[in-house]
């Protein structure tokens, strides 16, 4: 029995594309999405997997940059094209934009409640002259910085918070990336144990592989279920 | 979906490529000073209007507010190598597994693609496996492996298609020889 690397597109990820899909509607006009959830739920992984699939710009927002919107600024040109960007606030922001009306693309900002809300204003600022939209991905304090600015607040147009992973998706997901057959009670039991965290539940699905090597079946029931999660590292 | 090369469409769309967004004001003035001689005497404004109603049905055009636009290039399926371009700068440490499951590479690409990184001195490969991005030009480097193959296959078949020729001309020569008097 092998592990078959394999995206699973479990209620959040699809929940996730409907958010793009609902931007896309409102084309050429500013407007912000919102991502949130506990860490954990797979709210970066859905992001890259986006992004690379679609010609989306992903971004994670460095710490480093809280003091300098220019470092900012540049790092965002970069990641659109922009090989060498100018060392000046206004003309890196310049460069942003046009890369962004020559080429429209979405704006996928990971971590953005790091940054001072000042930079909220730029942002906006991008996403109205460029009808680009920009989505912020986070964890729940992202709500509340983003509430605090009220034009911005106004922009957010479609929101998607990620929930625990549900039962459901451990079936599929065990399904795919192992073909193991759980049955509900076993897979309730992984949803409980991980509390919702698809790493826990990737842990906890390995262990469930081993097992079923060495008993020789595909079938896992709830006793093996409540094995594997005791077995498995918890509070990571 | 490109126009007939100097056709009236043809300038319209070059023009809000150019521009990138443009109302049909800015459009129709920018089509009169380019191009006095070719609407000369002609309404021009009911013209760009219907190309714009075109553009934007073929998808390469989207309308911003009321009379403006924007150039729409339509969005074509990204390839599999700049997805996982998009995945390492993303992730900057990633392994095969990273790769196969978030762009749906075959783990034999995956890994052909990752030694041709590291050929290029834009990854080092780690010791559990994964590789990781040590320097970034931003921009997807070409796999030179590949167009390298392709350019000897071509060779190839010039080669072949050349001795084929040639063994033509010289049965001919010899039919020639033979025939002559």
């Amino acid at each position: 029995m092998k592990l078959n690397p394999a995206f699973v597109k479990t209620r959040n990820v699809r929940n996730f594309e409907v958010l793009m899909n609902g931007l896309d509607l409102a084309e050429g006009e500013g407007r912000f999405g919102l991502v949130y959830g506990q860490a954990g739920r797979g709210k970066t992984r859905t992001s890259q997997w986006y992004a690379a699939g679609n010609a989306c710009v992903y971004m994670r927002v460095l710490s480093i940059w809280t003091t300098s919107e220019l470092d900012f600024l540049c790092a965002l040109a970069r990641e659109l094209g922009v090989l060498t960007p100018p060392r000046r606030k206004a003309t890196a922001f310049q460069a942003v934009l046009d890369k962004l009306i020559t080429e429209p693309r979405a704006i996928i900002l990971d971590e953005m409640e790091k940054m001072p809300p000042k930079f909220l204003g730029f942002i906006r600022d991008l996403t109205d002259l460029s009808g680009s939209p920009i989505v912020f991905v986070g964890e729940v304090e992202l709500i509340p910085y983003l509430q605090a600015e009220r034009r911005v607040w106004s922009r957010v147009f479609q929101q998607v918070e990620f929930e625990p992973i549900s039962a459901t998706d451990i079936v599929f997901y065990a399904a795919d990336v192992a073909g193991l057959q759980l049955d509900k009670l076993a897979a309730g039991i992984l949803a409980k144990s991980s509390g919702g965290d698809f790493r826990l539940v990737r842990r906890d699905v390995l262990a469930l592989v081993q097992m079923c090597q060495g008993k020789g079946t595909k079938s896992v029931n709830a006793e093996m279920a409540t094995i594997a999660a005791k077995q498995a590292l918890k509070g990571a | 979906m490109a126009g007939r090369k100097g056709s009236f469409a043809n300038i319209v769309r070059e023009l809000l490529q150019a521009k990138g967004r443009a109302s049909v004001a800015e459009l129709v003035t920018a089509v009169i000073s380019a191009n006095p001689e070719q609407v000369a005497g002609r309404k021009v404004r009911p013209m760009v209007q219907a190309v714009m109603r075109d553009l934007l049905r073929s998808g390469e055009a989207a309308r911003i507010s009321e009379g403006e636009y924007r150039w729409a290039a339509r969005k074509e399926p990204v390839q599999l190598r700049q997805k996982m371009w998009s995945i390492l700068r993303a992730r900057r440490v990633v392994s095969i597994e990273d790769l196969m499951e978030l762009t749906g590479a075959s783990r034999n690409y995956a890994r052909s693609w990752t030694t041709m990184l590291e050929g290029h001195e834009l990854v080092r490969r780690l010791e559990d496996g994964r590789v990781q991005l040590v320097n970034d030009p931003v921009v997807m480097p070409d796999d030179a492996t590949k167009a390298g193959k392709l350019r000897a296959i071509r060779l190839r078949k010039a080669f072949d298609s050349l001795c084929q020729s040639m063994e033509v001309v010289a049965k001919a020569v010899k039919e020639l020889g033979e025939a002559m008097p």
